[in-house]
């Protein structure tokens, strides 16, 4: 396209001449105009690309109405031509807005390679920013598929997990029995009808995880972890499936392993997907051992190993086990259940941990997974009391075994404070408690004694009367009315059947 | 003693057919109600020994339900087990201030849900 070029000069002569070169030389349109004033009503009506202006002219002079077009049309460029020795102009010409400027006298071949040069980054410019904005818009455009990506994801496993459930229900009840008698051969085929709902089910949440990870929505709890409860807990939790196929599970952690910062159930959720990953993939009679232990470059990093014995990984996929749906090629009797997300997911949650993810492998001789998890801030502690909570509860509901939380807060009147009251309470509540097992747990910070026995609700309220009792002959006695001590209790399973439940409960008897 | 009164409420007609089924061989009278509005009327008509109540359901959603329910003198002490096709924390955060006993996941499995059910019902 023709540039349009507006020339803007008093003395006609040079008007002229510059219009003439500029037409003949570089075939652009050229406009003329003989001061600021007329430059400016030219611009109004004309479409121009670019203004060569003087300095020095009646009225309006170059400065100022290169001043005037930067602050009303900034989209067109302006050059000022100056005279010897007004170099200052120039340069405050250039502040102002103009892209460039001539010294006078002018050289034509100058002026014209100028000119063009100025208006051919102007062309750059312009088509740079169209570049931006269509990128922009592109962007915009992947950003929402991929919002609604993540919201069919999340839509898809909602509208599939009630007919799942009733299906299961149905399932579930024919096979019980409750429906009518059932047959082996029946009951073989409900039984897999049943691992197939599990099994979608499973691949619901993985794919609701994935996308949530992905879309960065993955809500995060990070607090202090003493990683030696989680590993224990995960192995335990697979033992059964090891022992189906005599896989020896072995844990190597070293008893003093600071504390690492994360999330439970996420921390967990990638301990579960790989040491099921390795059981999986281990012939009968091998072994699977999960090891933890500071990282020796930085020291402010838990590196956690699984390591099996298994089938291994060939080489040229070690790359790609990180990503989602793929599944490493192996022979068919190592059928494989998986859903393909499971290390996706796993790299996905140990990098929300600021951590890294690796693995070692070799064929037939087995692989090791390695992830890292922060070391928590702090110094190692005792271990906290929603840790010895969460073990304990855990525990009971894993052998089925009652289970009492006990809370016994001491109340301050005001002004009479004394900081002994919570460790003469603990003496006097420690006779109650005398069998192995009993954990007796003191929080300073609120005043409060917790303790975790293996009772049930009928000893829970033996338990009780005993501490009330022992309370009553060491505190009450003499009519101090400084100290008011509570007691809640709640017990597992008879009284709550969650933690959270336990612990509300317990909790909401101290208020009353 | 007369059986326990347990409503449950699902939009879902063969879901809440597969739970009333299940828990009438449990011993359990169920009461079964397809919308929020109806399960409301129930609750505070029957006054049922628990509810089983889902979250997405038509005319008044589960937690609002729920939260009635649980601001309501006569009514809060009834345990309300949410059942949700969600797993977003978000949906539990809000569960949470609606009072709610506890939140199945759908599907669940009806053993543990019974199981569930016989803790919060044992006097």
């Amino acid at each position: 396209m023709q540039s349009r070029i507006l020339v803007v000069d008093d003395e006609k002569e040079i008007r002229e001449f510059l219009s003439k070169a500029l037409t003949r030389i570089a075939g652009f349109h050229v406009e003329v105009a003989e001061d600021g004033d007329d430059a400016l009503k030219k611009i109004e009506h004309d479409k121009l690309d670019l203004i060569l202006t003087d300095l020095k002219m009646p009225r309006m002079d170059g400065l100022k109405l290169i001043t005037e077009i930067a602050k009303t049309k900034p989209e067109i460029l302006t050059v000022l031509m100056t005279g010897h020795g007004t170099i200052d102009s120039a340069l405050e010409a250039m502040k102002r807005g103009a892209s460039d400027y001539l010294t006078k006298p002018i050289n034509l071949d100058e002026l014209v390679l100028r000119v063009q040069k100025v208006l051919d980054e102007k062309q750059r410019f312009v088509s740079l920013k169209e570049y931006i904005s269509q990128l922009e818009s592109a962007n915009q455009e992947l950003k929402k598929v991929d919002e609604m990506k993540s919201e069919f994801v999340s839509v898809a496993s909602h509208e599939l997990r009630t007919p799942l459930a009733t299906i299961k229900n149905a399932v579930q009840l024919v096979l019980k029995g409750k429906a009518g008698e059932v047959n082996d051969a029946q009951a073989n085929f409900l039984i897999m009808a049943e691992k197939n709902i599990n099994r979608l089910t499973n691949i619901l949440n993985d794919l609701l995880d994935l996308s949530k990870i992905e879309a960065g929505k993955m809500g995060m709890k990070f607090e202090e972890l003493d990683l030696r409860v989680s590993i224990d807990f995960v192995l335990s939790s697979l033992k059964s499936q090891a022992d189906g196929k005599s896989i020896h599970l072995e844990m190597e952690v070293p008893k003093d392993l600071p504390f690492v910062y994360g999330d439970r159930e996420k921390v967990e959720q990638m301990l579960t997907n790989l040491i099921g990953n390795a059981i999986k993939f281990t012939p009968e009679g091998g072994k699977v051992v999960v090891s933890a232990r500071v990282l020796d470059k930085t020291k402010n990093a838990v590196g956690i190993s699984v390591h099996d014995t298994g089938i291994g990984i060939p080489e040229d996929q070690l790359g790609k086990v990180f990503e989602k749906f793929h599944q490493v090629e192996r022979p068919l009797h190592h059928s494989a259940s998986g859903t393909g997300l499971g290390l996706a997911i796993t790299k996905g949650l140990v990098e929300a941990h600021q951590g890294q993810i690796w693995v070692e492998s070799e064929l037939e001789k087995g692989s090791t997974f390695t992830f890292t998890l922060p070391l928590s801030k702090g110094e190692k502690r005792e271990p906290h009391f929603r840790f010895i909570l969460d073990w304990e509860f855990r525990r009971a509901q894993e052998n089925h075994t009652p289970f009492t939380l006990f809370l016994i807060e001491v109340l301050r009147q005001m002004g009479k404070s004394e900081n002994n009251q919570l460790n003469q309470l603990e003496e006097t509540v420690k006779k109650c408690f005398v069998r192995k097992g009993d954990i007796l747990f003191k929080r300073e910070r609120d005043n409060i004694l917790a303790v975790l026995c293996e009772a049930d609700l009928s000893g829970a309220q033996v338990i009780r009367q005993r501490i009330e009792g022992e309370i009553q002959k060491h505190f009450m006695e003499g009519g101090d009315q400084s100290v008011v001590i509570k007691v809640g209790a709640a017990t597992y399973p008879e009284e709550a059947i969650t933690k959270r439940e336990l612990f509300r409960r317990a909790k909401a008897q101290l208020r009353g | 003693m007369g059986k326990k009164k347990i409503l449950v409420v699902d939009d879902e007609v063969d879901l809440v057919k597969t739970i009333q089924f299940y828990l009438e061989l449990e011993g359990y009278q169920v009461l079964a109600s397809y919308n929020g509005e109806d399960s409301l009327n129930q609750a505070r008509k029957e006054n049922p020994d628990l509810i089983l109540l889902d979250i997405m359901l038509p005319k008044l959603d589960g937690y609002k339900v729920c939260r009635l329910l649980k601001f309501d003198e006569k009514y809060k002490h009834i345990p309300i087990l949410m059942m949700t096709a969600k797993t977003q924390e978000k949906d539990k955060l809000i569960g949470k201030e609606t009072g709610a006993n506890e939140y199945i996941i759908k599907p669940f499995d009806m053993e543990e849900l019974t199981q569930m059910i016989k803790a919060y019902l044992k006097d």
